[in-house]
C-alpha cells in the first residue's frame, strides 16, 4: 500500500513557508493577552512588550518547541480518524425546510447517531443547546458527551469556570487525576484570534488543559483575504505561525500534551466576505497546512467534508467528498464527517448519515490492496481457467463478503429506484428514525460517575446565578 | 472633467490620495463645501455602492472606496460645520463583552462611513456599561452590536437590557450580526434588525432610519 502521495507543495516550499512562520514570530511577534503568559514566555527569552501584551518568540525557542512536544498521532497511526466535530448554531430540518436553534434534545440525538454510524470515530453534540443558559451550554454538552458517548469526544470549553468543570467530570469518568493523565477525554480547540491573538481565556484554558496532558488540537482560522494574506503561501505561513506560538506556550508551560496541528483555515467570498466552507483553494491550502504538519512530525488537524450547498443535492457531494478525498490521498490522519450544510447554516442529522458512508468508502480507500498468495489467487485462476466463472469457488465464498456495501446509497437498476423512488435525503432520514427508534440513549457510565456528573452541572448552574 | 466629476471617478477608482488631494483643490477654487459633498464623494461612493450590490465590485474595493470617501469627507467636514449638513444618521458599534473579534465588526464600520453615517467604534470586548455610557454621549440613532462566539451572544441580550435600563432603548434602534447570530436571535432579545453580512447591515440601518 501506499499513501501520503498527493503534494502540493514540494519540501523546499514547505521549509520556505515555515521559515516565514519564525520570520512572523520572531519579527512580528504574537499578541498573548494574559500577562502570566507573557512572563512566562519572557523567561524562556521571548523579547516580550508587556504594555501591547506582545511576545517576539526567537527561531531557537521555536525549534526547540517543535523537537520537544509530542504528535497526537503519526502519519503511520491508521485506520484514519473520522471526526464529527461540527458544532453549529442550528439544526436543519429537509423536511420543513426550515432551521431552528439547537436543543439539548437535539444533542442527543446526534451523540444517539453517531454512536450507531459506524463509520464515525468522534463524536460531538452536533449543535450549541439553546434551551439552557447559553453562557453555560458548554457544560451541558460536555455532560451529554461525558455520560453517553460510546466514542472519543470533541467539545467546546468557553470560560476557565467551564475548564475546571470538565476536568472534574473526566477526573469523575477516568477515576481520577492520574488515570485522566494518561486518557485523551479531553479534545480541546484552542482557537487564536487571527491575525496572531490568543485571548486570556483561551490561554487559561490551554494551561489547565496542558498542565493535565490533554490533547490540544490548534484550531486558527486565518480567513485568507479578509484576516490574513489574500495570497494562499502567505495565508498558510501566517497559520501555522498561529499553530507555532501555542505550541511555544504550551512547551514553556512544561506541558505533555499530545498535538494536533492545521487548524480549520478558511477562504473569503471576496464579493461580500463571508467566509466559504467550501472552495478549490480552500483544499489547497488545507493540504499545505497537512504538508507543513507533517513536515514539523505532528499530526494535523485540518477541516474537510464541509460545504456550501444549503441542500443535500451534486453541490453537496462534491464539495464533501473533493475535500475529504484530497486529504485522505495527502495522508491527513483525520478527514472531516461533520453533519454541516449551508456554509455553517447549522446541523444536519441526514447529511451525518450520508457522509457515515463516504466515510465507509474511504475505510475501504484506506485499507489499500493486499498482495499476497492468497489474494493474487493463481490457483483459483488455473482452476478456473479459461472460460467458466469463480462464482462457486471456495475463495470466492472466503471473500465475497470483503466489499463494500451501500447504506443510503443505491445501487438498483433504474427501472427498480423509479418504482418507488426515494431522494438521497429520504433514504438518509429513514435511517436516523430508525436508529434513533429502535436505541435509546444509554448510560455509558455508571450511576455514580453520573451522578457526580449532575451534581458538577448544578453547582455550575447555582454559581452562575441561572436556572 | 470637471474637478466634481475627478472626485467622484477617483472614488469609483479607489485612490483616497487621489480624492484627499482633488477634495483641497476643490475647496482652494471656491467650490463650495456641501456641492463638493454631493456632485463628488456622495455621487461616487453612490456608483460604488450599486457595483457593489450587482457583484461588479468586491469588499476590498469597496473597503478601499468607502475609505477614500471617508477621507475626502474629513478634508471637506470643517467647511461643512455651517452649511447645514447633516450626515444620514450617527451610528455607535462595538464587538460585545468576552469577545476580542473584530473583522466583521470593522468592516461594517468602513461601509457605513462609505454611504454617510457618522460611525463610533466602542471597540472589542465592550461591556454593556460601555454601550451605555457611549450612547449617553454620542446620542447614536443606531446601536450595533457584533459577537463571533456563541457565548459572547449573551451580552448582546445583556447590553440591551442595560440600554433599557437606563432609559436609552426608545431613542434609538439595534441591530445585531456575526457568525452564530441570527434573525431569530435578534428578534428574541429585543434588537430591531439583523444584518446578515456587512452589506445588509448598511441597507438595515438605511431602512430602520427611514421608518
Amino acid at each position: 500500500m501506499i499513501f501520503n502521495k498527493l503534494d502540493v507543495v514540494s519540501t523546499q516550499e514547505i521549509e520556505r513557508i515555515l521559515d516565514t512562520s519564525y520570520r512572523i514570530l520572531e519579527e512580528v511577534g504574537f499578541k498573548y493577552e494574559w500577562d502570566w503568559a507573557l512572563e512566562l514566555l519572557e523567561k524562556r527569552g521571548c523579547k516580550v512588550d508587556m504594555a501591547k501584551q506582545i511576545a517576539c518568540v526567537p527561531r531557537s525557542l521555536t525549534l526547540e518547541a517543535v523537537a520537544n512536544m509530542k504528535p497526537l498521532a503519526s502519519p503511520q497511526d491508521y485506520p484514519k480518524i473520522f471526526w464529527a466535530p461540527w458544532i453549529g448554531m442550528n439544526i436543519i430540518d429537509f423536511e420543513t425546510k426550515t432551521k431552528r436553534a439547537g436543543t439539548l434534545n437535539d444533542c442527543r440525538n446526534v451523540i444517539n447517531l453517531v454512536n450507531h454510524l459506524e463509520n464515525i470515530s468522534v463524536s460531538s453534540t452536533g449543535v450549541v443547546p439553546q434551551d439552557v443558559p447559553i453562557e453555560i451550554s458548554d457544560i451541558y454538552m460536555a455532560e451529554l458527551l461525558f455520560k453517553y458517548s460510546e466514542k472519543i469526544v470533541t467539545t467546546w470549553t468557553y470560560t476557565i469556570e467551564s475548564a475546571h468543570d470538565l476536568v472534574e467530570m473526566a477526573k469523575a469518568v477516568t477515576g481520577g487525576e492520574d488515570e485522566l493523565r494518561g486518557s485523551r477525554m479531553i479534545n480541546y480547540l484552542a482557537e487564536p484570534v487571527s491575525p496572531l491573538k490568543l485571548s486570556k481565556h483561551s490561554l487559561e484554558i490551554m494551561k489547565v488543559y496542558g498542565e493535565l496532558d490533554q490533547p490540544i488540537n490548534m484550531g486558527p482560522m486565518v480567513q485568507v483575504g479578509t484576516t490574513g494574506p489574500a495570497t494562499l503561501a502567505g495565508s498558510v505561513a501566517l497559520q501555522m505561525a498561529e499553530n507555532l506560538a501555542g505550541l511555544v506556550y504550551l512547551y514553556c508551560l512544561g506541558s505533555n500534551s499530545p498535538m494536533a496541528l492545521g487548524g480549520p483555515m478558511q477562504t473569503s467570498d471576496m464579493r461580500t466576505g463571508r467566509c466559504l466552507y467550501a472552495a478549490p483553494e480552500l483544499s489547497l491550502i488545507h493540504l499545505a497546512l497537512v504538508a507543513c504538519a507533517h513536515h514539523l512530525g505532528f499530526m494535523s488537524g485540518c477541516t474537510s467534508g464541509l460545504t456550501d450547498s444549503n441542500c443535500m443535492d451534486f453541490q453537496s457531494g462534491w464539495d464533501r467528498g473533493l475535500s475529504m478525498m484530497l486529504l485522505w490521498a495527502a495522508g491527513s490522519e483525520s478527514i472531516g464527517m461533520r453533519g454541516e450544510i449551508g456554509g455553517g447554516e447549522g446541523f444536519c442529522l441526514e447529511s451525518l448519515v450520508v457522509e457515515n458512508e463516504m466515510g465507509g468508502m474511504l475505510r475501504v480507500l484506506s485499507e489499500g490492496i493486499l498482495v499476497n498468495d492468497d489474494t493474487l489467487a493463481l490457483d483459483v485462476i488455473e482452476k478456473v481457467g479459461i472460460g467458466g466463472n469463480y462464482l462457486m469457488e471456495k475463495h470466492t465464498m472466503r471473500h465475497a463478503r470483503d466489499f463494500w456495501q451501500p447504506g443510503v446509497f443505491t445501487q438498483d437498476t433504474f427501472d427498480k429506484y423509479w418504482s418507488e423512488p426515494k431522494p438521497i435525503e429520504q433514504r438518509a432520514r429513514e435511517r436516523v428514525e430508525k436508529i434513533l427508534t429502535e436505541n435509546s440513549l444509554e448510560l455509558q457510565v455508571s450511576e455514580d460517575v453520573a451522578a457526580e456528573i449532575d451534581r458538577i452541572v448544578s453547582r455550575r448552574v447555582k454559581a452562575a446565578g441561572l436556572q | 472633467m470637471s474637478l466634481l466629476e475627478k472626485i467622484k471617478n477617483s472614488i469609483i477608482e479607489m485612490e483616497p490620495e487621489l480624492t484627499v488631494e482633488l477634495t483641497q483643490s476643490a475647496l482652494a477654487e471656491g467650490i463650495a463645501p456641501m456641492e463638493i459633498v454631493a456632485g463628488g464623494l456622495i455621487s461616487g461612493i453612490e456608483i460604488v455602492g450599486v457595483k457593489f450590490k450587482n457583484d461588479e465590485v468586491f469588499l476590498p474595493e469597496v473597503m478601499m472606496s468607502a475609505k477614500a470617501f471617508k477621507d475626502g469627507f474629513a478634508a471637506v467636514s470643517p467647511k461643512l460645520k455651517d452649511s447645514g449638513y447633516e450626515p444620514k444618521g450617527r451610528v455607535l458599534i462595538g464587538s460585545v463583552k468576552g469577545d476580542i473579534h473584530d473583522i466583521g465588526k470593522n468592516i461594517v464600520i468602513a461601509l457605513l462611513q462609505g454611504n454617510g453615517y457618522e460611525v463610533h467604534d466602542a471597540g472589542v470586548d465592550a461591556p454593556p456599561e460601555r454601550f451605555v455610557d457611549m450612547v449617553r454621549e454620542i446620542k447614536p440613532n443606531v446601536v450595533g452590536m457584533s459577537a463571533l462566539l456563541t457565548t459572547t451572544m449573551a451580552f448582546m441580550r445583556d447590553t440591551v437590557s442595560a440600554l433599557k435600563d437606563a432609559g436609552l432603548r426608545d431613542s434609538l434602534k439595534i441591530i445585531v450580526g456575526g457568525a452564530p447570530v441570527s434573525a431569530d436571535f435578534a428578534k428574541e432579545i429585543g434588537a430591531d434588525g439583523y444584518g446578515e453580512d456587512a452589506g445588509e447591515a448598511v441597507d438595515l440601518v438605511k431602512s430602520l432610519l427611514a421608518s
